[in-house]
């Protein structure tokens, strides 16, 4: 295989930063202008005691928002994409669980959700979904170096302090 | 040229390489310009979200149901669970299972009651409707699938059932918001005509009644399903079950009549 020069791969980290942050700010906002149906969705996987699901059913797309946004413009790309990978592995466990016990709803990933007839029910295309999402992320948890990004750019600047905070690997 | 442009020439340059040396030394304040940007940016973000997540709160519902407009006339009667309108001597048969929670219901009802209604006025069909209460989790507070399915014997009695069914499928509360309270259901029964005794029919309820409804008419269409599954609406033509999705079902079920 063709070895690749550092700034082709850090282009195609570009790309993954992008597509993640993409699939987080597409699920979020998707969310975000239909509540009443993400706390539907919440609800239907069955995990959560009531009082608990209004406030997941908020805050869950405003933190899919938060590092949609913070994967876009590249900052923090690390932690970021680590939390993002945590987060991943959350709902992955939760899709597996509804379906491990048999429930059929939709999983709500990119809003809709809620309870679904017994056949359609389409637990494997999202675990993979998810999984091909986590595995962009874990990407950049391993390399977070990416062109046109705000790490780069603190990166390239003699005097910051920021290299400390892990975000440079040089 | 003359020796004014030039000199301004030279000024513009200076200021240029002015600024560029500025950021070539900001140095430390880049990670500071930065930080401010992204709070900035994470404050829009949260704020516009939560302002998208406010905006359509479901707003209190109206003081009283709007009054569905009457329909065309025809015999309703109550048979155990079932509501049965039309004459009971029509070749067609058409059960009808319906949450009124359900905005899939309330869309079916959009789409095909006012051709239900009319085949039972002209006696094609026998049109039988099972209120039943599988969404009560859907409401806030829940409960009220049973609520206005109870109500619906209740208004049955009192002889108001058609425009009462009605008028909650036209004003259906939204899935996961507020339902009518049982004094807006008193209300409407009052506005149709309906005196006391619905009024203590509705505030009694028909929680047994209902659930007992609900779990016959679970056990009946799981039974004709492929799929075992009940769910709401659930329509039978003639003891089969009909996938209401084609939507030539009820031309067929009508047409077949004339056999």
């Amino acid at each position: 295989m063709a070895r690749l020069s550092r700034s082709a791969v850090d282009g195609l980290g570009t790309v993954v930063r992008l597509g993640l942050a993409a699939v987080f700010l597409v699920s979020g906002a998707l969310k975000v202008v239909d509540p009443a149906q993400t706390r539907i969705a919440v609800r239907a996987y069955e995990l959560l005691p009531p009082d608990v699901v209004g406030p997941v059913a908020t805050a869950l797309p405003l933190l899919e928002l938060v590092l949609g946004t913070l994967l876009l413009v590249g900052a923090f790309t690390r932690w970021v994409a680590l939390a993002a990978a945590v987060l991943l592995v959350v709902l992955m466990i939760a899709v597996a669980q509804a379906w491990a016990r048999g429930l059929s709803i939709d999983c709500g990933c990119f809003g809709g959700g809620g309870a679904v007839a017994k056949g359609d029910t389409r637990y494997p295309q999202e675990l993979a979904r998810d999984l091909g999402t986590w595995l962009l992320a874990l990407w950049l948890v391993v390399r977070p170096r990416t062109a046109l990004s705000v790490d780069g750019w603190l990166r390239a600047d003699p005097g910051a302090q920021w290299r400390v905070a892990g975000n440079s690997v040089n | 040229m003359d020796g004014g442009e030039r000199a301004e020439d030279k000024r513009k340059r200076q200021a240029a390489q002015a600024v560029t040396a500025a950021r070539g030394s900001g140095g430390g304040n880049r990670g500071m310009i930065a930080g401010i940007a992204i709070v900035v940016v994470l404050a829009v973000v949260v704020g516009v979200g939560l302002w998208l997540q406010n905006r359509n709160k479901p707003d209190a519902l109206p003081v009283a149901i709007p009054v569905a407009a009457a329909g065309v006339q025809y015999p309703v009667s109550a048979q155990g669970d079932a509501i049965v309108t039309g004459s009971p001597q029509a070749p067609t048969t058409i059960d009808v299972y319906e949450d009124f929670m359900c905005p899939i219901c309330g869309q079916f009802e959009k789409l095909y009651h006012p051709r239900l209604a009319q085949a039972a006025a002209d006696g094609k069909a026998k049109v039988v409707y099972h209120p039943v209460a599988i969404l009560d989790q859907l409401s806030v507070p829940p409960g009220y699938s049973t609520l206005a399915a109870g109500a619906t014997y209740c208004a049955t009695e009192a002889d108001i059932f058609p425009r009462f069914h009605d008028s909650l499928f036209a004003a259906q509360p939204a899935e996961g918001g507020q339902g009518w309270t049982t004094a807006q259901l008193q209300q409407l029964g009052r506005s149709l005509g309906a005196g006391d005794t619905f009024a203590t029919c509705v505030k009694a309820g028909a929680q047994q009644r209902v659930a007992t409804a609900t779990a016959n008419a679970s056990r009946y269409i799981s039974g004709l399903r492929p799929d075992h599954r009940f769910g709401t609406p659930s329509v039978v033509v003639n003891g089969a079950i009909i996938n209401i999705s084609d939507e030539g079902w009820l031309d067929q079920a009508l047409s077949a009549n004339r056999r």
